[in-house]
């Protein structure tokens, strides 16, 4: 076979260029992490594109997950205030339900009621992140306003009616929304303020009426005054103040139970569903993590070892080449 | 009576000459060592045929050079210029290809569509659990338009490498008519000097080399005839050389065997034809030759299978074939996707697309139905602009889909509105007729509601279609489809790359091993003659002696 001299320098020349390409290709891999940059990398491209979009929902999920739980949290927060306030109110009420307290110092403890009725109504208006918690899907007003008042007396506290705000104007008071914290999980992030609220406060309105000295009738539809109240004749009917009063500590301790437990519970059950996505979530994540690391990502170990056989190569490639173009029969003749 | 001392000294001289042409082809070999396209020259010696009468005694005559003739393969030349030809498509595709693959990184440190995908579901999605915040609103619109920037990014970069793919055509093309005007001259230059007997062997060596070029850019068979001449012809039979005329090809974006109106490419513009203008642009004949290069190998058929051919009946950029346009519809399904299902997912169940003005059942932060086309329009400037009229008017877009009008939607896609209260996430609450909706600011059920809100979109199969493509999908799976559709052929293409690469050397190999010069062998054969030219010297002094010793005995 002849050799020309064209041939000597094409085949050291693609020699040298292919052992600089894996040379470049190794030195790349190890100074990015990626084994596989772009599509044509792999075979398996398209599944890693996919769980690259699997690790962006996990994240999102993530976030959201933080972002209900920090919610739920702050209602978890607000009912526990509200049980204690019902659990004072109660206590006020027992304590007034003795005959023995005269009717003056029933009329102080009215006060103290309202109080916590105020406070009550302001826990029921509390904002998260500007936005009211309690107004159902209706959250950009008070979902608690004053109404209206009740027939006696003329003024002052004891005549204020908060009643939840479901009007037809102010659609969607009735409702709650869900959101997606991972695949197939949904939680509920809110509860209607009425379902929580209403009985607790009728209680204490009608409690701090009673220890006023004036009785509450509500229309049983709307729970708004119906008009015939009126004030008692004290002494003379200090029984049935005494029994509105105790009438009030039956439904303060009903609404407790029957209203603010169950929420509470609801929220720990809801928290706790976090809990598991959230560490479902993790497992999901490890798992893709490992599987893109295994198609993606450069294997340090073996691209160190490709990358110092493939300098090898390239440096005995070099070393031919100076041999090899060296090698002239001029030399010798 | 032979004259033996004079025979000596006509021996000797027919020896120096002899020898010396010898040495002056190994020094012309040794000159040309390194020029492209040349082919070694050897000096054939033969005896001298002389004219004695018969009985006469034969000492010979001599030596004479018979001719120097290159020393070429047309088997291996043809084997040199096919290996050219595929190593010049494969080249070309591979440098696009490496292009279009850079659109689809996957460490998911860049945005590609892919990612903005995820994005903007998550953004959906943040927005559910607090629907009347206008920053997490704010944040769904952002990541829309990085949707839509991604989209149009990677369109209109395979818009810019189809136009750049057909501005080389025409390039290719000059190049091509260059080529053949020079071969068809050398041609003519052979045959008038192969007339006389002598071997053309500069002018061969030249226009194998012309050929070699002509090979990188199309492939074409070559056929050598009796005079000397070669006639090229391309597959279909089309003669580019014959003799000592070529035909010139043309690059047109008007051709006249078109009806009128040419297809478009993805950028709006016109895709060239490459034609044979038979009454040279006087009027109607063309031959439209443009198909055939496409299926040729070489440079111009790489360009042409990744540009594409459209036929000139054809109305749309995407009824053309070749790469580039099959990567495009892959992504044009993705955006009829966002206009068609997401918009009518966005616009609530009740929304009836066939029936123009039909009420929406989604709103937004105001309370208000969406008066727009959707949540992503696209700036259409044709006979109608869609904003706000698009529906009322009554063409509905599927209409306009089906008519074929547009096909780059991709690059005219626009988020509707940028005011973040616009965004509808809220779904009719009145339970009533939709004519009559009721919003909740709090309400993100457009977004979650599990049968039908925006967020199920992500896990649903969809029918994804544009032109010829049609998949179904999610609209995730319909990305990572095209992630590994653009893999698989690049991928493809750089094993494709390697193999003409290897072949290309050997066939170099191949050809070299025989025509290449060696060194080796030509100082070898310089010293060999030189030996001889110095013994036929030495001859000359010889017979001189022989004269001598007999003019001494006078």
């Amino acid at each position: 076979m002849r050799i020309s001299e064209n041939q000597l320098v094409r085949q050291l020349l693609s020699d040298i260029g292919r052992n600089r390409q894996s040379y470049n290709k190794y030195s790349q891999e190890l100074s990015s992490g990626y084994a596989v940059v772009e599509p044509g990398d792999s075979k398996f491209s398209s599944t890693i594109a996919q769980y690259r979009q699997m690790m962006a929902r996990i994240q999102g999920h993530e976030t959201r997950i933080n972002a209900v739980s920090g919610l739920l949290s702050f209602q978890d927060n607000i009912m526990s205030q509200v049980s204690d306030l019902l659990v004072r109110a109660k206590e006020l009420a027992t304590q007034a339900a003795n005959e023995t307290v005269g009717a003056e110092v029933r009329a102080q403890m009215a006060e103290e009621i309202f109080a916590i009725r105020d406070h009550l109504i302001n826990l029921a208006n509390s904002r998260y992140q500007g936005k009211y918690i309690y107004g159902g899907l209706d959250d950009d007003d008070p979902p608690y306003d004053i109404v209206g008042n009740f027939a006696v007396p003329a003024d002052g506290k004891e005549t204020e009616v908060y009643r939840y705000d479901d009007t037809a104007a102010d659609p969607g008071a009735a409702l709650t929304r869900n959101v997606a914290v991972a695949d197939d999980v949904t939680v509920t992030v809110n509860t209607p303020g009425n379902q929580i609220f209403d009985n607790s406060i009728i209680a204490l309105e009608k409690l701090g009426r009673a220890l006023k000295g004036y009785s509450t009738s509500l229309d049983s539809g709307t729970k708004l005054p119906d008009g015939t109240e009126r004030a008692y004749n004290l002494p003379g009917e200090m029984s049935l103040q005494t029994q509105a009063i105790q009438e009030c500590i039956t439904a303060l301790e009903s609404a407790r139970q029957n209203d603010i437990m169950p929420e509470r519970v609801s929220l720990g059950a809801r928290l706790r569903r976090l809990d598991t996505a959230s560490s479902l979530l993790k497992l999901t994540k490890d798992d893709a993590e490992s599987v893109l690391n295994s198609l993606q990502n450069a294997d340090y170990a073996t691209a160190a070892t490709n990358l110092s056989q493939a300098q090898v190569a390239l440096q005995a490639s070099y070393t031919v080449s100076q041999r090899v173009l060296n090698m002239n029969i001029l030399d010798y003749l | 009576m032979t004259n033996f001392g004079a025979k000596i000294l006509n021996n000797a001289i027919s020896a120096l000459k002899a020898q010396q042409a010898v040495i002056a082809t190994a020094g012309n070999n040794i000159a040309n060592v390194n020029t492209p396209g040349y082919s070694r020259r050897v000096a054939h010696l033969e005896t001298q045929v002389g004219s004695e009468s018969t009985g006469a005694i034969n000492v010979g005559n001599g030596v004479r050079v018979s001719g120097v003739r290159r020393v070429a393969d047309a088997f291996l030349e043809r084997l040199l210029r096919s290996a050219l030809s595929e190593k010049g498509a494969s080249e070309t595709e591979n440098q696009f290809l490496q292009r279009i693959e850079n659109l689809f990184n996957l460490t998911g440190e860049r945005n590609t569509i892919g990612s903005a995908l995820s994005g903007f579901f998550s953004a959906l999605n943040d927005l559910s659990v607090n629907p009347s915040s206008i920053e997490l609103r704010t944040n769904v619109i952002e990541r829309a338009e990085d949707l839509i920037s991604s989209i149009k990014e990677t369109w209109n970069t395979l818009a810019a490498l189809q136009t750049e793919a057909d501005q080389r055509l025409a390039t290719e093309i000059q190049t091509v008519n260059s080529l053949t005007s020079q071969i068809a001259d050398l041609n003519g230059r052979i045959r008038i000097r192969e007339a006389g007997g002598v071997e053309a062997s500069d002018e061969r060596d030249q226009r194998d080399r012309l050929m070699q070029q002509l090979a990188e850019k199309v492939g074409f068979s070559a056929v050598e005839v009796n005079d000397g001449t070669v006639t090229i012809t391309l597959s279909n039979g089309f003669p580019l050389v014959v003799g000592e005329s070529a035909r010139s090809l043309e690059v047109t974006t008007s051709p006249s065997f078109s009806s009128g109106t040419l297809p478009p490419s993805l950028s709006g513009q016109i895709l060239s034809y490459v034609v044979y203008d038979y009454d040279a642009g006087a009027g109607s004949a063309h031959i439209d030759l443009t198909q055939v290069l496409q299926g040729q190998s070489g440079t111009i058929g790489g360009l042409l299978s990744l540009r594409g051919y459209a036929d000139p009946a054809d109305t749309g950029a995407l009824q053309a074939n070749g790469t580039i346009v099959e990567v495009a519809k892959r992504v044009e399904a993705l955006t009829r996707a966002l206009l068609t299902d997401f918009n009518q997912t966005y616009l609530g169940p009740d929304r009836d697309p066939g029936t123009a003005g039909h009420q929406a059942s989604s709103g937004d932060l105001d309370g208000n139905t969406p008066d727009v086309f959707g949540l992503f329009d696209f700036d259409y400037n044709g006979v109608k602009d869609v904003d706000g009229d698009f529906y009322p008017t009554g063409a509905d877009l599927n209409a306009l889909l089906a008519s074929g009008a547009v096909d780059n939607f991709s690059s005219l896609l626009k988020v509707s509105f940028s005011d973040p209260r616009r965004f509808a996430a809220a779904r009719d609450v009145s339970g009533g007729p939709p004519a009559a909706p009721i919003f909740a600011p709090g309400d993100a059920s457009n977004i979650t509601n599990p049968n039908n809100g925006l967020l199920r979109l992500q896990n649903t199969q969809l029918a994804l279609s544009a032109g010829s493509f049609s998949l179904t999908a999610t609209p995730e799976e319909g990305y990572n489809q095209l992630v590994g559709y653009v893999g698989n052929l690049k991928s493809a293409s750089d094993i494709n790359v390697a193999i003409q690469s290897d072949n290309f050397n050997t066939a170099s190999n191949r050809r070299d091993e025989v025509s290449a010069v060696s060194l080796d062998e030509e100082f070898s054969s310089l010293i060999m003659y030189q030996k001889a030219y110095q013994a036929s010297a030495r001859m000359i002094r010889l017979a001189d002696e022989l004269l001598q010793q007999v003019v001494q005995l006078l």
